[in-house]
């Protein structure tokens, strides 16, 4: 009869805790528990994050899953001016905005972040140097519902917006300049990338669209469409075009997208609907904060793809 | 029948309450009135009830909890009204209608 060590070259080591620098696929004996363990890689999963103080949507997140912001937004009303910081574990409350605001968009760091537009129709840019906001210069156009990304508080992207504006403008740190419009004039849809480098997805026209574009920092080209057609929903991403995540919207949907710069992947879906909701992070690695599920909530949730877990064998 | 899920009453504490591993492990599904919805006869879903401590329901007692916090929401949304206001606008402002949920067996 082969054995473990026959197959793969190597035994079993046992461990009366588990090691120390785990490793996918590894496979050890728990000599305590006297069971069979092994690292195995999962397909990405949502789990709870910690709760906001305050519940509320229609607000966006900058930063990554263990270090976010997520400022501003309402409770139908109040509008709130409040911004809270989250650390991996907790969110806390740090300095207000100067003006509360909704439907607005952001970008940046935890640490650097900049937030401009507003409902209804404001222009107005507000700058975030890690303890205090300052405004700054305003949009070219004002507007709500528009969407913005970028990877610090010196670059960003913000497009589109209600009433169904194609408008895009880039901020260089100092001030906003005008550069390619959308080929779908759209709000309520969903972004993610660079200045050189950026994706929208989904939105609002006259109905909820599947529409993707791609920036290649001069232009926008439509790409391969969202599985479902949505808007408000939550997007993360990496640092391009090339890499996206997806997830809830309008129609009320729980369902989760990712794209690879071909095309979008349906992926384990969220507990819930979950629509409005602040996002931050990347497609490994991600928070989804607040928003409805289908009331109001003050709940985030965390996505890891893939997830690394230790398991043990049995025959469940 | 066998029944496919289970039923539980948990309030989410945050971080830790759905933790990554019994993430990979078995689907949850969340519903208004802190009703959660985990798959029948497994080992996992249980020990993850026992964790946070959920209060285990029926599929019918379940229902009639989610049932009455959408009733309450679909209530709230119908007397939530501004003079001149279409359809439409007031979907944008608040949102749609809050929509029926029937739990499955």
């Amino acid at each position: 009869m082969s054995d473990y060590k026959t197959i793969h070259g190597v035994g079993i080591r046992d461990y009366t805790t588990d090691p120390d620098t785990l490793i996918t696929g590894q496979v050890w004996f728990d000599k305590t528990n006297k069971v069979l363990q092994f690292q195995a890689e999962g397909a990405g999963a949502f789990s709870t994050g910690g709760n906001m103080n305050t519940a509320r949507r229609r607000m966006p997140g900058v930063g990554t899953q263990t270090a976010a912001l997520v400022i501003s937004g309402t409770a139908d009303p109040p509008v709130y001016a409040q911004v809270e910081s989250y650390n991996g574990s907790a969110f806390s409350e740090v300095a207000d905005v100067n003006t509360s605001r909704e439907e607005h968009a952001a970008g940046g760091t935890q640490a650097s972040a900049i937030v401009f537009g507003d409902k209804p129709n404001n222009a107005n840019t507000e700058l975030w140097n890690g303890s205090g906001w300052t405004e700054v210069n305003n949009l070219n156009t004002a507007r709500y519902e528009l969407t913005g990304d970028g990877p610090s508080s010196t670059a960003v992207i913000a497009f589109g917006g209600v009433p169904q504006k194609a408008v895009t403008e880039t901020w260089n740190g100092t001030s906003w300049t005008e550069v390619g419009d959308l080929n779908a004039g759209r709000g309520a849809s969903h972004g993610a990338g660079t200045t050189t480098s950026a994706l929208a997805s989904g939105g609002y026209t006259t109905a909820y669209v599947a529409v993707n574009e791609s920036y290649n920092g001069t232009s926008w080209t439509e790409v391969a469409d969202l599985n479902t057609s949505r808007g408000y929903a939550t997007q993360t991403a990496g640092s391009s075009n090339t890499s996206a995540l997806v997830v809830g919207g309008t129609p009320d949907t729980a369902n989760t997208e990712v794209w690879n710069g071909t095309a979008w992947t349906e992926l384990n879906n969220m507990p819930a609907v979950r629509v409005n909701a602040a996002g931050a992070g990347t497609t490994a690695s991600a928070l989804i904060a607040g928003g409805r599920n289908p009331n109001l909530t003050n709940t985030s949730l965390e996505w890891n793809d893939p997830v690394l877990s230790t398991k043990t064998a049995d025959t469940d | 029948m066998a029944k496919t899920y289970q039923y539980c009453v948990a309030e989410n504490w945050g971080k830790g309450f759905i933790d990554h591993e019994e993430s990979t492990r078995i689907t949850f599904k969340s519903f208004p009135g802190d009703v959660w919805q985990v798959p029948a006869y497994n080992k996992h879903g249980n020990l993850w009830i026992a964790k946070v401590a959920g209060a285990v329901k029926t599929k019918d007692e379940a229902q009639t909890i989610v049932t009455a916090k959408v009733d309450a929401a679909q209530t709230a949304w119908d007397n939530d009204n501004v003079e001149g206001e279409s359809s439409d606008e007031k979907i944008e402002r608040i949102g749609a209608k809050p929509a029926d949920i029937t739990l499955e067996e």
